[in-house]
């Protein structure tokens, strides 16, 4: 689970530009969207698009991004559960 | 200053060719849109809709039998809607007193995908070139101006080819504007997850999302009165200044740009007979216009939008639905909104239920689309007295 | 009736504003590290700079210079100032890495964040946001700088009221080079810009690059 958070903070400063930011800057814990890292809703999908492409996990409802979305906890937490 | 008065006008759409085909199929409450499956677009299957490609290249052939250059689907189309508009006018297209706009977000970008890159030469991916061989092919003495303002091209290039009239620069103005359906630009809405799997719902509570067509159209604009059926009173465009995707929450945009749009025809809202809204038929534009119409006092009066027949046809949309509206006011009609059964914006509006008669003298258009830009103008009602 | 406050013009390497060099640019570097020095310089703290494309950057960064110090929005009303754009290639650089994920059926990710740059007038929304523009705007796009467009429409505008201030220029990025000449126009008792006018600052700045490369 450790190994995963780090690669998905690595994955997710590179596929929305996070430019200066480096793994460790980011809590794990800490909400993505809102006032977290100010990510938005292109973000989102953008996330939607990571999660397809590095994990082969399709998510048909843009809705459920909010909650697997919240933290990069919650997302390593899906991607271990539904990963093929 | 000089007044803008509409004339000839043309479109190529999924329902048909020319004015009245469009208008009979929107009349019976047809729609062009279907499931499209084909791998040339998506890997997957969307709803959308196309022209009949078949028939236009027949068409096209008739129309030109004998053409020395080869041209691109996007330009056959400019071509030929030009070409058919033009037959019905008495002023001559090639002084310096005519300019033709073209507009489009995306034109020959199908020329990009690896089966089509070594076919044509490498500038041809740009409009500019396009638009040279467009002029080159009527004789136009002037360069053609082109506008690619996302969605409201279309809507935009009416404003500015009728403020190019009012200023005197120009006497005649001949606003084309087309896109074509392209694996670029579906998969690009696939990914912004903006596209229905099911034909559009515009304001309906059910909405779920776009459907993209194709089209093409052509409306020409002159300072001489002569046989015309309708005038452009004012426009003007506007930006959100708030997401670069998504629509301003409060709609505010919008109403900036329709307040603008009324002050320059000196009318009030309350003159307005009918609106021809953008609709497209996603949770976040449909919910925008509400709130702006509210804002612009217009909740009362009958708004349609008319994306269920034909899909966004992106940079052609605002022209054709203009060239629709403009046809529907001169036989005071309004159209059904296709696809909405039970309100679904959070302001109380009027969308258009049923197809009926209307007294409409007139009217206004409206465009929203992506880096927040917004375009209103309105058009009346012009009756000859010869 | 209008004058022009203020110009820019960045190519090459070089930036001028009002035809003094205030910035030049190691010429080894590629287009994103002359425009992140440029970033760097200004002191930028703008997140979602590093989002955009390179032609929203660059034209992102024009507006920023030309409006230091500015007193636009102190002055104007936001519905009241207009952007005029003028452009070439449109979005091609960003079109071509979008048409790229495309390529390969087997993999086939297209990415939200890349489209949504795909279109030019993204770059007018972008300047847009930052400096709160809520009025006129409008893409064109023209095989060159088009001066006499711009004078006509930008003039008509100010006369038809519909605003008092107005960026205009040409902001153009294709695989070989990239250029912004970004003007500030505002309303005053002056005569009106013309089509000259505008010729004779955008050559002006061509020929001192052009000797520059020599």
């Amino acid at each position: 689970m450790e190994k995963l958070i780090q690669e998905l903070k690595q994955e997710i400063i590179e596929a929305l530009n996070l430019e200066d930011m480096e793994p460790d800057d980011i809590d794990e814990s800490e909400q993505l969207f809102g006032n977290g890292l100010g990510l938005d809703s292109i973000d989102a999908l953008e996330l939607i698009v990571l999660l397809e492409k590095n994990y082969g996990i399709k998510i048909e409802n843009p809705k459920d991004g909010k909650t697997i979305f919240y933290s990069v906890k919650t997302m390593a937490e899906y991607i271990q559960a539904h990963k093929k | 200053m000089h007044e803008v008065f509409v004339h000839s006008t043309y479109l190529v759409t999924s329902l048909g060719f020319g004015i009245r085909e469009n208008m009979d199929k929107l009349y019976h409450e047809q729609s062009g849109s279907t499931l499209i499956h084909d791998q040339k677009y998506s890997p997957e299957a969307f709803f959308g809709s196309k022209i009949e490609h078949l028939r236009f290249a027949t068409e096209f052939e008739n129309q030109f039998p004998s053409l020395s250059i080869e041209y691109t689907l996007f330009e056959k189309l400019l071509l030929f809607v030009i070409q058919k508009s033009i037959q019905n006018i008495s002023f001559p297209l090639n002084t310096k007193d005519t300019l033709l706009i073209i507009s489009s977000t995306k034109g020959n970008i199908d020329l990009l995908a690896k089966s089509e890159r070594d076919k044509w030469e490498k500038e041809r991916i740009f409009l500019w070139k396009s638009a040279e061989y467009i002029q080159k092919f009527f004789k136009l003495e002037n360069k053609v101006a082109i506008i690619s303002n996302a969605c409201i091209s279309g809507v935009e290039a009416i404003s500015v080819g009728a403020r190019f009239i009012r200023s005197g620069k120009f006497k005649n103005v001949i606003v084309a504007g087309a896109d074509i359906l392209s694996e670029f630009v579906v998969s690009g809405f696939q990914s912004f997850q903006s596209l229905s799997l099911e034909q559009c719902k515009p304001f309906d509570s059910g909405r779920s999302g776009l459907n993209l067509g194709e089209a093409a159209a052509v409306l020409i604009l002159s300072s001489s009165e002569n046989k015309s059926f309708a005038k452009v009173l004012g426009s003007a465009s506007s930006n959100d200044a708030n997401h670069i995707s998504g629509p301003s929450r409060s709609g505010d945009g919008l109403f900036l740009a329709i307040q603008s749009a009324l002050m320059e025809s000196e009318i009030t809202a309350n003159q307005l007979d009918f609106i021809s809204a953008h609709g497209t038929a996603t949770d976040y534009n449909d919910e925008m216009e509400s709130k702006a119409l509210s804002l612009a006092n217009l909740e009362s009066v009958p708004v349609n939008s008319l994306k269920g027949y034909w899909g966004h046809t992106l940079g052609a949309a605002g022209l054709v639905e203009s060239i629709v509206s403009i046809e529907a006011m001169k036989e005071n009609k309004l159209i059904r909104t296709l696809g909405y059964e039970n309100h679904g914006v959070s302001k109380n509006i009027s969308v258009v239920a049923s197809t009926k008669t209307h007294r409409i003298d007139t009217f206004l258009k409206t465009a929203s689309g992506f880096g927040g830009t917004n375009a209103a103008i309105i058009f009346q009602k012009h009756n000859q007295h010869d | 009736m209008t004058k022009i406050v203020k110009h820019i013009f960045f190519s090459q390497d070089k930036l001028f504003v009002d035809f003094q060099k205030q910035f030049s640019f190691e010429s080894n570097l590629n287009f994103g590290a002359t425009f992140k020095s440029l970033y760097k310089a200004l002191k930028l703290d703008y997140p979602k700079y590093f989002k955009m494309d390179s032609l929203s950057k660059l034209g992102f960064l024009a507006a920023e210079i030309l409006l230091q110090d500015s007193k636009l929005r102190a002055m104007h009303r936001p519905e009241k100032i207009g952007i005029v754009i003028e452009n070439s290639s449109s979005t091609i650089l960003m079109d071509t890495k979008h048409q790229e994920t495309l390529n390969n059926k087997e993999a086939y990710f297209p990415s939200p964040a890349n489209f949504v740059y795909t279109l030019p007038n993204i770059l007018t929304g972008e300047i847009c946001i930052r400096h709160k523009i809520q009025g006129e705007n409008v893409m064109f796009i023209s095989s060159k700088f088009d001066a006499e467009m711009i004078a006509t429409y930008v003039e008509k505008l100010f006369d038809d009221k519909k605003i008092t201030a107005c960026l205009a220029g040409y902001i153009e990025i294709n695989e070989e080079n990239y250029e912004a000449f970004l003007l500030l126009i505002e309303n005053s008792f002056k005569d009106p810009i013309n089509e000259k006018q505008l010729i004779d600052i955008y050559s002006k700045y061509k020929n001192r690059t052009n000797a520059w490369k020599n």
